[in-house]
């Protein structure tokens, strides 16, 4: 049971985005990484959801090939995903945006929903009742009727994170949750993060804030242009002098 | 979002009091009757382009194409077959939905104006095959001698049967709208990727769902046969699809009852207007106008924000779905 | 094989009003990431005001005409799309609104009498194949005109800010570039060409007021078959649709005829990769 990608490969044109990049990301762990912009965190996690082609290499889900699969189907699997920037529409609320989280894990078609079937009711009172609680976990009940345009940057990329921890998926991968969050608005992510990972959900993390992955993540890998630069815990990969002249910068 | 059973059958409510309250005044009334059920029709057809552009993005210029399937289905089925017109409502239903799941499928990935154009292709060919059907179809004739409804022979039974089933059309649309499905139709307009990362198969759902607004256009269709009696080449073409268009547009698209309003509103303008060939001019003078002013069309705005000061209107909350 | 040629030679005279039609399809969605719907119809309304003036007046008061409904157009959808706008569909309502309007004003003062004038009794013979001398003149141009565009597409300070805000509208408006002075000159350029292939269609094919919206499915079918992104291209597809449509009516039965171009559109439309929305960028 894990999400392996084994030798994967993007290139967009002429230009190699990621090369060769591996991992493991098992249930329960918080693997993280990071690395300059335009080293290929985000390509990776379009990979993983199939939003790119790789050229080379083999994305695995709980032991099948998922190569073939589609976005949508690999989400079905029990993946969830939040963008670097925050895409949602400006005029929805707070709660509705949450609730289209649910969609992977909704039953009723299209004619159920249609005739409202009994069925469909419990469905959408069930939504409702869990998006309170997600939005509660992360003290944003009193926000759930703004409109997603009026809220801070911050709060926004916590409602994403609600909208797609909402399914219940088993894997989760947040591209810089917490770029432009306040102090406390870290905090809160930080402990989402981790009721997550002690519920058994596999959280894939990409983030620029060292401090944030070095009190989260227990494995960590650092890509540079695309490549895997150095990986292994927190501790080692920060001590490391490759990894400092290549991120913190030499100064550092 | 309407969460409540009252809030979710509020437009279909509405609906239902007006035309309870109208139905005593114009019960007498041949004239008002005949165009009771038109703007009935004519409002089915407008929801169905409400649906599509309003809640999925779909400019579409097929509806009329659609409700002319419909109408066909029931007219070769009650007219050749000598079937029951509520075996044509069945074919009046699935034909359009059917046709129009594969055809949307193969196109509704494009962006925005060139998927318009594809529906306006589709609308185009499907006329192209009414005209050239031959006895099936009627061919430039058309099929007449269509039957009235059992047991909506009156003028005002077709009128009651044709505000009945915009009523229940509300009904379901509602329904449909606050659900996981409708809420991730909206995603897919607004942001395709966005509702790939939610999980949904954007082709599939928005084909789906364009597919049900056909099966409204559909049931139009059905009415519109048996009450016209008649349906021909000429009756439902791509024009009849833009001025639905408008319609919906100029009520407001993505609400309830702009599609409701629209029609109501453009038909018993025709009413009024001097010859058939200025229509469009007025059509496309009031598009224009409504655009300018109130681009989510007349029940999409918010009308108290024009009272207040420039700035409070700008923080005012927009309405989704005003009624 | 005459016969085939023959086809050809009628389909590629058809196809060049096409052509025609298709620029400005292609440059207004360049520019402004919109499609003007009513192109038809300004041809439509200088086909009616040629037919009725004629003469060299007519011919002036024809393009004048085009000219000026683009630009009412231009000045409509600019309210309505502004520069770095999302939502590009509601201006492409609005032409949807002013090609009505037009169609019925063209109706009420024009009737709906086709109209065409033929104005060659003789036919050049080439190799055999009769060849209407408006040929020539529809070759010639057009030709001039593809040259003319394609001169001030890449040659000129104005193409170079066409382009420049075409590819990121509030990046070149900060650059200083007049962005909706350069939408508008743009709709009035497409109106001139919709105006001048109108005059063209008037002594092909000819017209009445129910043809603008196929002309704009046509001059639309012909910008997208090698994507919309290129004017010159779209002349190109012009070409094609023309000479698909020219051997669909000889070689298939009339029924199809005129079904079969239009599913060869939307079949190119849903094959086609260029005019989906962009499923990912490099960066989400």
């Amino acid at each position: 049971m894990s999400i392996e990608i084994r030798g994967v490969t993007v290139r967009f044109g002429g230009i190699t985005a990621l090369s060769d990049a591996s991992l493991t990301l098992e249930p329960g762990r918080i693997i993280s990484v990071i690395g300059p912009n335009g080293s290929g965190k985000s390509t990776m996690f379009n990979a993983i959801t199939g939003m790119v082609k790789p050229v080379a290499g083999t994305v695995i889900v709980d032991g099948a090939v998922a190569d073939g699969l589609s976005p949508s189907q690999r989400i079905s699997l029990g993946l969830a995903r939040t963008f670097q920037t925050p895409r949602f529409d400006p005029q929805i609320t707070v709660e509705e945006a949450v609730l289209c989280g649910f969609y992977p894990v909704r039953k009723s078609g299209v004619l159920g929903s249609m005739l409202r079937l009994p069925k469909c009711s419990a469905e959408e009172r069930h939504f409702l009742g869990r998006c309170h609680e997600i939005l509660d976990d992360l003290k944003l009940l009193p926000l759930k009727d703004m409109q997603m345009g009026g809220l801070p940057m911050g709060r926004v990329r916590l409602v994403e994170v609600a909208r797609a921890v909402a399914n219940e998926p088993r894997y989760i991968l947040l591209d810089e949750p917490a770029a432009g969050l306040s102090l406390d608005e870290q905090r809160m992510l930080a402990g989402e993060i981790r009721r997550l990972a002690a519920r058994g959900v596999g959280v894939l993390l990409v983030e620029h804030n060292f401090k944030l992955v070095r009190d989260l993540a227990e494995y960590l890998m650092v890509l540079k242009q695309g490549a895997c630069l150095i990986e292994g815990d927190p501790e080692h990969v920060a001590s490391d002098p490759s990894f400092i002249e290549a991120y913190l910068g030499r100064a550092a | 979002m309407q969460h409540g059973l009252f809030e979710r059958l509020r437009p279909a409510l509405i609906v239902a009091a007006i035309i309870a309250a109208l139905s005593p005044v114009i019960a007498g009334s041949p004239f008002w009757l005949d165009n009771s059920v038109i703007v009935a029709i004519f409002a089915l057809m407008s929801l169905s382009a409400g649906m599509a552009y309003g809640q999925a993005g779909i400019l579409t210029m097929a509806t009329a194409a659609f409700a002319s399937v419909g109408a066909f289905a029931t007219a070769i089925i009650t007219v050749h077959y000598e079937l029951s017109p509520w075996l044509g409502l069945v074919a009046a239903i699935l034909l359009p939905a059917i046709l129009a799941y594969p055809t949307a499928r193969a196109i509704v990935r494009l962006s925005p104006m060139p998927l318009s154009i594809g529906t306006i292709l589709l609308s185009l060919v499907l006329e192209h095959f009414v005209r050239e059907g031959g006895s099936f179809t009627g061919g430039y004739i058309g099929l007449s001698g269509i039957p009235s409804l059992p047991g909506f022979d009156t003028q005002f039974s077709m009128h009651l049967l044709g505000w009945a089933l915009v009523v229940l059309a509300l009904v379901f649309y509602v329904n449909l709208t606050n659900s996981a499905i409708g809420r991730a139709v909206r995603t897919a307009k607004h942001d395709p990727l966005r509702a790939t990362a939610d999980g949904v198969n954007v082709a599939n759902l928005l084909a789906s769902y364009f597919s049900v607004t056909a099966a409204v256009a559909g049931v139009a269709g059905w009415l519109y046969a048996h009450y016209m009696s008649y349906v021909g080449p000429d009756s439902l073409t791509m024009h009849v699809s833009l001025r639905i268009m408008l319609m919906a547009v100029i009520g407001g698209a993505a609400t309830y009852l702009g599609p409701v309003l629209g029609a109501a509103f453009l038909t018993l303008l025709t009413l009024y207007l001097p010859a058939a060939e200025t229509q469009g001019m007025i059509f496309g003078a009031v598009l224009i106008f409504v655009l300018l002013v109130t681009p989510n069309g007349i029940l999409g705005t918010n009308w108290l924000t024009f009272l207040k000061p420039r700035r409070a209107a700008r923080r005012e909350r927009q309405p989704r779905s005003a009624t | 094989m005459y016969e085939f040629v023959e086809y050809v030679v009628r389909g590629a005279l058809l196809g060049v009003t096409y052509g025609l039609l298709a620029f400005p399809v292609s440059l207004v969605f360049i520019t402004t990431g919109s499609v003007d719907v009513a192109l038809g119809a300004y041809a439509v309304l200088a086909v009616a005001i040629m037919y009725t003036v004629g003469g060299p007046l007519g011919l002036f008061l024809a393009i004048g005409a085009a000219v000026v409904a683009a630009g009412i157009v231009g000045i409509v959808s600019m309210r309505l799309n502004r520069p770095g706008a999302v939502d590009h569909i509601i201006p492409v309502l609005g032409t949807f609104g002013l090609a009505t309007f037009l169609e019925s004003a063209i109706l009420t003062y024009f009737g709906t009498a086709p109209m065409i004038r033929q104005p060659f009794e003789t036919f050049w013979s080439v190799f055999g194949i009769r060849i209407s001398p408006q040929f020539g003149i529809n070759v010639a141009v057009c030709l001039a005109i593809l040259a003319a565009l394609y001169l001030i597409i890449n040659r000129t300070p104005f193409g170079r800010s066409m382009r420049a805000s075409a590819v990121n509208p509030v990046g070149a408006a900060l650059t200083g570039i007049p962005v909706r002075q350069i939408w508008f000159a743009t709709y009035l350029l497409g109106g001139l060409m919709a105006g001048i292939a109108g005059v063209l269609i008037l002594f092909t094919t000819g017209a009445d007021y129910s043809t603008a919206f196929t002309l704009t499915i046509w001059g639309f079918g012909s910008a997208i078959i090698f994507g919309l992104r290129s004017p010159l291209r779209g002349f190109l597809g012009g070409l094609i649709i023309g000479i698909a449509q020219a051997l669909c009516s000889g070689y298939l039965p009339s029924s199809l005829s005129t079904t079969v171009p239009l599913i060869f559109i939307f079949v190119v439309l849903a094959l086609g990769k260029n005019n989906q929305i962009a499923a990912t960028g490099g960066r989400v």
